[in-house]
């Protein structure tokens, strides 16, 4: 396969895919959307083994550093235009604070990961032991996920028992003030 | 040996000048056969000969062997 009609399928496939995913996740399908993931990446895969040309050179390779980057900060920019935008619209205020945790933490994890990447291929790549700090990094960041998943997962709330509301963890809140049934 | 120290300019692309395109030309041989001899795409070689691009050591070393010169003969930075 030629390398131009390698990228005129994979914009085509990368698009189907998209619209696929977002459909059958609204229908909640998410059988068919993973199928649908699976057969975009093994149809990808193959047209790639496929191109007899050479699909990315040193070039290419800065090119995309530098077009990551800027798509980083675009997001970053909407992002923030967006939050800006809701707190001026007509969105209830859990809409809003849920919108914006789930932009903001987008966010965070985007611009985390790429300093990981850049600490490791800036100090830890070159070194001989570099399986040592990788594994120490893959504790550090299971350890941040469990953290955040503690934090993020509603654990510290009020527990209706017995007609009465039972503290579970440490809620930030006092208790609910309704009817506990 | 007497050793000057002299403060070269700050690196900048624009000062690269390279005869790739001349040499290219002296061994008859297209933009495409050059990039395959190379292990690279034809926009590099392109983006090359128009010295907008600035390649690493590896790439500069591997397109002189491809056109039969040295390193040395192919680049110059001239201020």
């Amino acid at each position: 396969m030629k390398l131009k009609n390698y990228h005129h399928l994979q914009n085509a496939i990368s698009l189907a895919a998209i619209i696929g995913l977002e459909y059958f996740i609204s229908v909640s399908s998410f059988l068919w959307a993973l199928t649908i993931l699976l057969v975009a990446v093994v149809v990808l895969f193959i047209a790639r083994k496929s191109v007899t040309e050479v699909v990315f050179d040193e070039r290419d390779n800065n090119l995309r550093g530098q077009s990551f980057l800027m798509a980083a900060y675009t997001f970053a920019f909407l992002v923030v235009v967006t939050i800006i935008m809701l707190l001026l619209g007509p969105v209830s205020k859990e809409e809003y604070q849920i919108i914006s945790v789930t932009l903001i933490v987008s966010l965070v994890i985007i611009f985390g990961v790429q300093r990981l990447y850049y600490i490791y291929y800036q100090k830890f790549a070159h070194l001989e032991k570099k399986g040592i700090y990788i594994a120490l990094g893959i504790i550090m960041i299971l350890i941040i996920l469990v953290g955040m998943l503690r934090f993020f997962s509603g654990e510290d709330d009020w527990i209706c028992q017995n007609g009465q509301w039972v503290k579970h963890g440490f809620p930030e809140s006092s208790a609910p003030t309704t009817e506990c049934k | 040996m007497d050793f000057q120290k002299v403060q070269l300019p700050p690196l900048n692309v624009n000062n690269m000048k390279n005869k790739i395109k001349e040499l290219r030309v002296k061994l008859n041989i297209t933009q495409e056969e050059l990039a395959k001899l190379a292990s690279v795409r034809r926009e590099t070689i392109v983006f090359l000969e128009q010295g907008k691009y600035n390649p690493s050591l590896l790439l500069a070393y591997q397109v002189a062997k491809a056109l039969k010169s040295n390193i040395n003969d192919l680049f110059n930075l001239k201020y």
